[in-house]
């Protein structure tokens, strides 16, 4: 509202208050002449020094820096500590998931690289036990195999005892009946039996 | 021929594999390099105030020691006022008031330790 | 305009409204004006509460971070709770600084009666709080360790003296800083219209020389504005922090 009186139209009312200031000779006193008359002896003090405004100052000054303090302290401060605390959170939020999601990826990467390990591991496992079953059921055919071979080349020789012993057998009835033959033209009797298949054994045994 | 079937997905995945851990190696680095920042920051909440501006320093020294004259002398102009030892009390007062004013200067300029012997830079 | 040449003009009070010892000046007005530039500045920049700070909101930021940090530095956590009264201080004084340095305009802190009262509301704050807090115990501030016997009267004398000289100081460097400053600028502005009225034309080239020189000032004035409000600020940290903390 003040500004729109000019700083010369203050300067006026000033001089009407406290009379001429004097105390600069920047101020040609001419220029105030009218004012002047009531002034005269008695000089305006340095404003700054002046005690008759001292009340006043001091009543405005404990009216508006209590004004500016409840302000301060209840609706300013209060909100730009609520944006700083805001973004404080927010940052300290912000930090805590990117720890979280850190551990988090190293946990998923360890297990990873356990999974794999234990993969690796199971694999090896797999493998080592294919391989003895396979070479078990190998030893297994094999030895089938065998005892079965071992089987047919029993009987098989079983059999040629067999035919050895019936074709020795048959030796004997043959010699008998020769040697009993040859007795008969020689001697032009019949031989013996007894005798001959006697000597027929004896000579076999040898 | 199993030998190159297997060779060629090798290099690749160890490049992914490598990028991953480089850039897992940065965000840890990157962690904890904030992390020691934050630490840093609450331990640092009470520095000594030597890095407030020389400028300010200096202008404040010049006031010191006459605000501590000026005191000296109100105190003596009020001690002859009320017990009528005019002019001593000035006098004494005024010479004091220099020693503060002394004292005031060579505390703000940091020679000697604040008031109660406690640096005003706290313990 | 020969008026407006006297460099002590500026610093009159003049009664706005109403009349007597506690008539609305051209004192309170600005005043007034120091507080709504404050707290608008305040709630205008931090109106839209962004995540990421706009310019005007992280100037309010800063202003407040700073605050915060002197008193952190100087009185630590303890001080805090003397946040908005700093705050409050630093803001006026800054504002009022500020506000002065406008061609034309009224300096509330070039008036002794009212930086001294800034500086007393912080002593007897200090006063108030130190005996409230600690009692007697805050006596203890005037009594150096380590002073023989003897001497000790003597020592706490000054060390009262030096206390007193602590409202007087502050409110003396604030009010003298700004007197001079725009005594100076008032002056050197002078010259330039005295000599180019004088000289005429060859008056305004001789006049460029006060008119750099004013350039020049103000802008180490508004260095000095700043300052003065940080000095202000900080001592009075340091004097909350011997009410905090007296002598351990």
């Amino acid at each position: 509202m003040f500004e729109k009186i000019g700083p010369s139209g203050l300067y006026v009312l000033a001089q009407a208050d406290h009379g001429a200031p004097g105390q600069s000779g920047a101020a040609p006193a001419e220029t105030h002449a009218g004012t002047e008359a009531h002034g005269g002896a008695h000089k305006a003090p340095f404003p700054p020094f002046n005690s008759e405004t001292f009340a006043g100052q001091l009543f405005w000054l404990a009216i508006f820096f209590g004004a500016l303090y409840l302000l301060m302290s209840k609706v300013a401060l209060p909100r730009v500590q609520n944006i700083l605390e805001g973004r404080a959170e927010r940052i300290e939020g912000d930090l805590a998931e990117a720890n979280r999601l850190k551990a988090e990826t190293d946990e998923a990467i360890a297990s990873y690289e356990k999974t794999l390990a234990d993969a690796r591991a199971e694999g090896h496992r797999i493998a080592a036990e294919v391989h003895e079953q396979v070479s078990k059921e190998a030893d297994e055919h094999r030895a089938r195999l065998e005892s079965e071979l071992n089987a047919k080349l029993d009987a098989s020789e079983t059999q040629i005892a067999d035919a050895k012993a019936s074709a020795l057998g048959n030796v004997r009835g043959i010699a008998v009946d020769a040697a009993s033959a040859i007795v008969e033209r020689l001697t032009g009797r019949p031989a013996e039996g007894g005798a001959v298949e006697q000597a027929v054994d004896a000579s076999l045994a040898r | 021929m199993t030998q190159g079937s297997e060779g060629s997905p090798t290099p690749n995945s160890s490049r992914t594999d490598g990028d991953l851990a480089e850039r897992r190696e940065r965000l840890a680095q990157e962690l904890k390099r904030r992390s020691d920042l934050r630490e840093a920051e609450d331990a640092g909440t009470r520095k000594p105030r030597s890095d407030a501006s020389g400028l300010a320093r200096a202008l404040q020294l010049s006031s010191e020691f006459v605000a501590g004259v000026i005191a000296g002398g109100v105190v003596g102009w009020l001690f002859d006022h009320f017990l009528g030892t005019s002019p001593w009390g000035l006098i004494v007062f005024l010479l004091l008031g220099f020693a503060a004013g002394t004292l005031n200067v060579m505390r703000s300029a940091g020679l000697k330790s604040g008031p109660g012997g406690t640096t005003s830079e706290g313990p | 305009m020969a008026a407006a040449n006297d460099p002590i003009h500026q610093f009159t009070i003049v009664p706005l409204i109403g009349d007597g010892a506690l008539a609305f000046t051209n004192s309170s007005a600005y005043m007034a004006a120091t507080v709504a530039v404050s707290v608008g500045f305040l709630m205008f920049a931090t109106a839209s509460r962004t995540l990421v700070p706009g310019r005007l909101q992280s100037l309010a930021e800063m202003s407040y971070e700073f605050v915060a940090n002197t008193i952190g530095q100087t009185a630590g956590k303890a001080g805090m709770k003397f946040f908005p009264l700093v705050f409050s201080l630093f803001m006026f004084v800054l504002v009022a600084n500020l506000i002065g340095l406008i061609p034309f305009s009224f300096t509330v802190t070039s008036h002794i009666i009212v930086t001294f009262a800034l500086a007393m509301l912080v002593i007897t704050t200090v006063i108030v709080y130190g005996f409230m807090k600690h009692g007697m115990h805050f006596l203890k501030l005037f009594v150096p360790s380590g002073v023989p016997g003897y001497i000790l009267p003597l020592v706490v004398l000054i060390e009262v003296i030096s206390f007193l000289s602590r409202p007087i100081s502050l409110s003396v460097r604030l009010f003298a800083n700004m007197l001079a400053g725009h005594i100076t600028l008032k002056v050197f502005a002078g010259f330039i219209v005295m000599l180019s009225g004088a000289l005429g034309t060859a008056g305004l080239l001789v006049g460029i020389l006060p008119l750099a020189m004013t350039v020049a000032i103000t802008a180490l004035e508004f260095l000095v504005a700043f300052l003065q409000a940080y000095v202000f600020t900080i001592l009075t940290c340091i004097y909350l922090n011997d009410a905090i903390h007296p002598g351990h």
